[in-house]
């Protein structure tokens, strides 16, 4: 006895699979765009956080912001967009070695943020540049004094923004951080 | 002619008790079969073969979505922490003899969390020395519960703590 679908089980079994694709097609389509907007979180915020981290790190220990220092490679002046601090060297015990100094400034370039450091040979601290961030929007660095050997606070003003197809997804972060060796 | 005709077609008529018999079959087998055609649903295994199905589709969606959710928590913390960061730092630069009394704080950033409270409380830690707790509490939307982030520092006079 040969049977095959009848009309109404058809429709019903097609209705049925196109009810199923969309609802997969949904899913697809929604889990692509919260893997693209946790994408852009991560870089926005989490590079933010770095950023903010990092300065922390560097700031509190300084005793000094340098009105300008010659690195290596380059010279930097201190400005609202630009942070050269002296750092006293440590070693590997963590102890402060005297007359010995580490140099650090933080600047950007376009929407990337560096760290660039130079540790002394006797410092446990490591020389590098370091890329903090590639989604910086505005890096504002602000003094509590105008001349720079009276400055011992600094108050650091990011916005990072990322892009999530047309939506800008933007991160703000303020800090005032002391130096704790001025 | 007649004998001829049987010789050729010995079996043309038809038996009459095969005849019987064939349309007894016959016919039991079409009422069984229209019997069976009014009574079939789904079965067991097919009905828990689709709820399985739909069950792992919403999983997936809810999961999806939950996810999204935990990537704006992280962000609401990630800014929570840096505010509470910079408050204990305001207070330790005003130093112990500047300490405000507990109470909430204010932040231009704080617009940014969801719906947040700060708390700052300051309470004595021994003669010299005072305890600062800041904490956030904001709820984010779709998460159940509020989260918080809370940090503390002690606050000295000179020669408080040795």
């Amino acid at each position: 006895m040969i049977r095959g679908f009848s009309l109404v089980e058809t429709v019903i079994v097609v209705a049925l699979s196109v009810v199923m694709l969309l609802t997969l097609g949904f899913l697809v389509y929604s889990f692509n765009e919260s893997v693209s907007y946790q994408q852009a979180i991560a870089q926005s915020s989490g590079s933010a956080d770095m950023l903010m981290r990092e300065a922390g790190s560097l700031v509190l220990p300084a005793d000094a912001v340098l009105q300008t220092h010659t690195f290596s490679s380059s010279t930097h002046t201190s400005s609202s967009t630009t942070l050269v601090i002296e750092i006293p060297s440590i070693d590997s015990s963590g102890m402060v070695i005297a007359n010995t100094y580490d140099y650090a400034t933080f600047y950007t370039e376009g929407p990337d943020a560096y760290r660039l450091l130079e540790a002394n040979t006797l410092s446990r601290r490591v020389s590098g540049t370091k890329l903090l961030s590639s989604t910086v929007s505005a890096l504002t660095f602000s003094y509590d004094a105008a001349d720079f050997t009276q400055v011992d606070t600094v108050t650091i003003d990011l916005q990072t923004q990322a892009q999530v197809k047309q939506h800008p997804l933007s991160d703000h972060r303020q800090e005032q951080l002391r130096l704790r060796n001025h | 002619m007649k004998q001829k005709s049987e010789i050729r077609n010995p079996k043309h008529e038809t038996n009459p008790k095969f005849q019987i018999l064939n349309f007894k079959f016959v016919s039991n087998f079409v009422l069984r079969a229209s019997c069976l055609q009014l009574k079939r649903g789904f079965s067991l295994i097919e009905v828990v073969i689709s709820i399985f199905i739909v069950g792992v589709i919403l999983f997936l969606l809810q999961s999806v979505l939950q996810s999204s959710v935990l990537a704006r928590i992280s962000k609401s913390q990630g800014i929570a922490l840096s505010i509470a960061r910079n408050e204990i730092e305001v207070l330790r630069e005003g130093g112990y003899d500047a300490l405000p009394p507990s109470g909430s704080f204010s932040n231009e950033l704080l617009s940014t969390i969801p719906l947040a409270t700060t708390t700052r409380t300051v309470s004595p830690f021994n003669d010299k020395t005072k305890q600062v707790v800041v904490s956030i509490v904001w709820q984010d939307p779709g998460s159940a519960a509020s989260s918080t982030v809370s940090l503390s520092t002690l606050i000295t006079q000179p020669g408080g703590l040795p």
